[in-house]
């Protein structure tokens, strides 16, 4: 009995094992890049995510608030609406609550006469013109801007 | 990463949705509104306006203005001549995809490029291959067209069901009405019929408003309404909101100040319309759903008791009376848990990250179903992670020691939702032991609990003096039903007044006790530096208050807490003073001795004996 012959086939189990364990190793580390990556994504995605709160956070506020001064604004135009009928002792009242929110963020805008703009106002009368730029002619009904944003668009008559 | 949506292409309005781990969320546009009007306009100046912006302008620019081209979509329909070119239908709702695409990657911070689009079920091939290329057209890899009572189904989840079941979907929207017929078997979808009426929709009911505020004003003032334009406009305004309004009560007020004027003056507005007023003259519309309700069954060849789900999709399905018309054709209560005006586009987002893996590529976690915690003095849970906490997760708390010399520390976990421990479940009991002596609060003991990916907890308690550690592992915690689960919230929910009450007391028990401890122990140190008379102003309050902390009465323990806090503040004050005192006698500088020491001037450092 040699050595040589029992080494063969011990050569032979060995070479297979380790390509066993090769395969395995290859597939233990496909399967941890793929973990490696899915953690990275989510670490990233969870990251973005943070910083799209934070700031739709200060927009949501405004908008709630918006909401609130949205809620008002009838009142506004009803004292627009019985000054403009020349109503007693309205205007120190609508002064005062048009003042106060326009402290908070409020802002009337102020579009007669000038181009028309859909952003900002809605026409509910339109007047054939002489082709030019559509103008407006007439508020209607106020629109506001709250910090920054239109509240609510101008009803307005445009011409052209 | 760039994101997969779901888009409800809608005849009116169109909401865009997107898979945030794995929970679909609805998208606002640029203009801060979750829906957006399928208007799309092209400007005299050339500009292309869409959404509420066209809608704005539309009556100074008809021609160039175009609503609900869903109608004309796999037609051969083209608009005139608009500065060259003729537009199709797929061109035109294009505008509107891209609008959606623009404000979805604004609001992500991230590319938008695969998209499920939704359609009628009725539509016909070219119906849905003019959709498809109106996604390409917009810059979308469309990833599917899928029909609209599918994606409702798909956003309740319906299609999880393990059995073979019947899904009825009513969708009344602005102004179209559906009601489709669905069957779903091993995960897929069947359409057995549709039917609907595809001039009918929530602005009917509001016209029926405004028809019967024209008739009121001109009975009352014989003044004709519908000639005003802007009259006309509040007039919509307010009749949308008073439908809106009597979806929540039983009657509402529309106030309508200087709506129109003669030449003796303004005249005014203001009517009242109960729910009962508004279902009579809305019945007729109501009627029209029952008989395209019972056509769709029909078709389908089954019968009201064979439907197993029903939905409502559409804004309108808020309205009570429809509700009611649903329970009544089915004896179902219809499932509304998801928004009825966001339902189509979520469905389409939930479609769309299964399409693109999203659900693959994040391991679907679980929560904790109810709070862990520990016992501590008093009798109280404290919690260390909160139920509905997704998991695996791992939170810590530094614990210390209630008595003097305490030589162990006993760790009960405790699960659920009760103030107090007895009232929790304990999962388990291990002590820490051999801790070194010290006094009451010093020693810091880290409890850590870690909930790993399969539910298991592992909870540890250290010693930082002495790196001690014990720790156990709970398996079981997970294993409790669902029933069990809501059961144990609801208890504590209703009994959280009096476990607020008791938890109260156990605090004021023992910040009693702290109290207690701390001022025998000033009286003890400091003793020998005071009068009689100063020791026994202290000495009276503290013997009331360890008789109260006997007692039972938690007002008593309370009010003696207090005078005694106020006895032990002013003695400390005359040790101050004294030791002040001292000093100048002894010639060496005092800092703030005049008046109430300040807390500034405190510095954290051992009091030497000058003796």
């Amino acid at each position: 009995m040699s050595e040589d012959n029992v080494d063969q086939p011990e050569d032979a189990i060995d070479a297979e094992i380790v390509e066993l364990i090769e395969h395995d190793i290859d597939a233990l580390v496909q399967e941890r890049n793929e973990f490696k990556d899915i953690a990275l994504r989510l670490q990233a995605d969870f990251e973005n995510y943070k910083k799209r709160v934070t700031s739709n956070m200060s927009d949501e506020v405004d908008r709630a608030t918006g909401r609130i001064a949205d809620s008002l604004l009838p009142v506004l135009d009803a004292c627009e609406a019985a000054f403009a009928h020349g109503a007693d002792g309205v205007e120190p009242i609508w002064s005062a609550l048009l003042k106060a929110l326009e402290k908070q963020g409020l802002v009337a805008l102020d579009l007669l006469d000038k181009p028309f703009d859909p952003t900002t106002s809605e026409a509910v009368v339109h007047e054939e013109g002489d082709g030019g730029e559509p103008i407006v002619v007439e508020v209607l009904r106020t629109g506001y801007e709250w910090k920054g944003r239109v509240l609510r668009a101008a009803m307005v008559k445009v011409r052209g | 990463m760039a994101k997969a949506v779901g888009i409800d292409l809608g005849t009116t309005n169109s909401v865009v949705s997107v898979l945030e781990a794995g929970e679909p969320v609805v998208i606002p546009n640029s203009e801060g509104a979750r829906t957006t009007p399928s208007i799309v306009a092209f400007s005299k100046a050339g500009e292309v306006l869409v959404g509420e912006v066209a809608k704005r302008q539309a009556i100074t620019n008809p021609d160039r203005t175009f609503r609900s081209i869903k109608r004309e979509m796999g037609t051969t329909w083209t608009s005139a001549d608009i500065d060259g070119k003729k537009y199709t239908p797929q061109e035109i709702s294009a505008r509107t995809l891209m609008k959606l695409k623009r404000d979805a990657e604004a609001y992500l911070g991230d590319t938008v490029t695969d998209a499920v689009i939704t359609v009628p079920a009725y539509f016909d091939d070219a119906q849905r291959t003019a959709t498809k290329e109106a996604g390409a057209i917009a810059g979308l890899n469309v990833l599917r067209i899928i029909n609209e009572p599918t994606a409702a189904a798909l956003a309740y989840g319906l299609d999880k069901s393990t059995q073979d079941e019947t899904i009825l979907v009513f969708d009344l929207g602005g102004g179209t009405f559906d009601v489709s017929v669905l069957e779903i078997g091993d995960g897929v979808f069947e359409v057995k019929s549709t039917h609907g009426d595809t001039h009918l929709g929530g602005d009917d009911w509001d016209q029926r408003i405004i028809d019967w505020l024209t008739q009121q004003f001109k009975s009352a003032h014989g003044i004709d309404l519908a000639q005003d334009r802007m009259a006309v406009q509040r007039l919509k305004e307010a009749a949308e909101k008073a439908k809106i309004e009597l979806s929540q009560t039983q009657q509402t007020q529309i106030n309508l100040p200087f709506i129109t004027a003669t030449a003796e003056g303004p005249l005014h507005l203001d009517e009242s319309l109960t729910r009962s007023k508004f279902q009579e003259m809305t019945a007729d519309l109501v009627e029209r759903c029952r008989v395209a309700f019972d056509q769709a069954i029909k078709d389908a060849g089954l019968t009201k008791s064979q439907i197993d789900h029903v939905i409502l999709v559409g804004g309108s399905t808020r309205m009570p009376a429809v509700q009611e018309l649903v329970f009544n054709m089915t004896g179902k209560e219809p499932n509304k848990s998801v928004n009825p005006d966001e339902v189509v586009a979520i469905g389409a987002a939930v479609q769309a990250g299964v399409l693109k893996g999203d659900v693959k590529d994040i391991l679907l976690l679980d929560v904790t179903p109810l709070s862990l915690g520990i016992e501590t003095k008093g009798g109280v849970m404290t919690k260390l992670i909160e139920r509905n906490t997704t998991i695996p997760t791992r939170r810590t708390e530094v614990f210390t020691t209630a008595d003097d010399n305490q030589p162990s520390v006993e760790i009960n976990v405790l699960q659920g939702e009760r103030e107090m421990a007895s009232y929790n479940q304990s999962l388990g009991k291990f002590n820490l032991v051999d801790l070194p002596p010290a006094q009451r609060g010093t020693p810091q003991i880290e409890v850590t609990f870690d909930i790993d990916a399969n539910g298991i907890v592992h909870v540890s308690a250290k010693d930082r003096a002495t790196s001690k550690e014990q720790s156990m592992t709970i398996t079981s915690s997970s294993s409790l039903s669902k029933e069990k689960i809501e059961e144990m919230i609801r208890d504590a929910e209703s009994h959280a007044e009096d476990d607020k009450r008791r938890r109260e007391e156990a605090e004021v028990r023992n910040n009693a006790d702290s109290l207690v401890y701390q001022t025998e122990k000033v009286l003890k140190d400091q003793g020998d530096k005071v009068t009689e008379e100063e020791k026994a102003a202290v000495e009276g309050p503290l013997g009331i208050l360890k008789t109260a902390i006997a007692g039972n009465n938690i007002d008593d323990i309370k009010a003696a807490t207090e005078t005694l806090m106020g006895a032990s503040q002013e003695f400390s004050q005359k040790l101050y003073e004294t030791a002040a005192r001292d000093s100048e006698a002894a010639g060496t500088s005092a800092s703030g001795a005049s008046g109430a020491p300040n807390d500034d001037d405190i510095v954290d450092a051992e009091i030497v004996d000058e003796q």
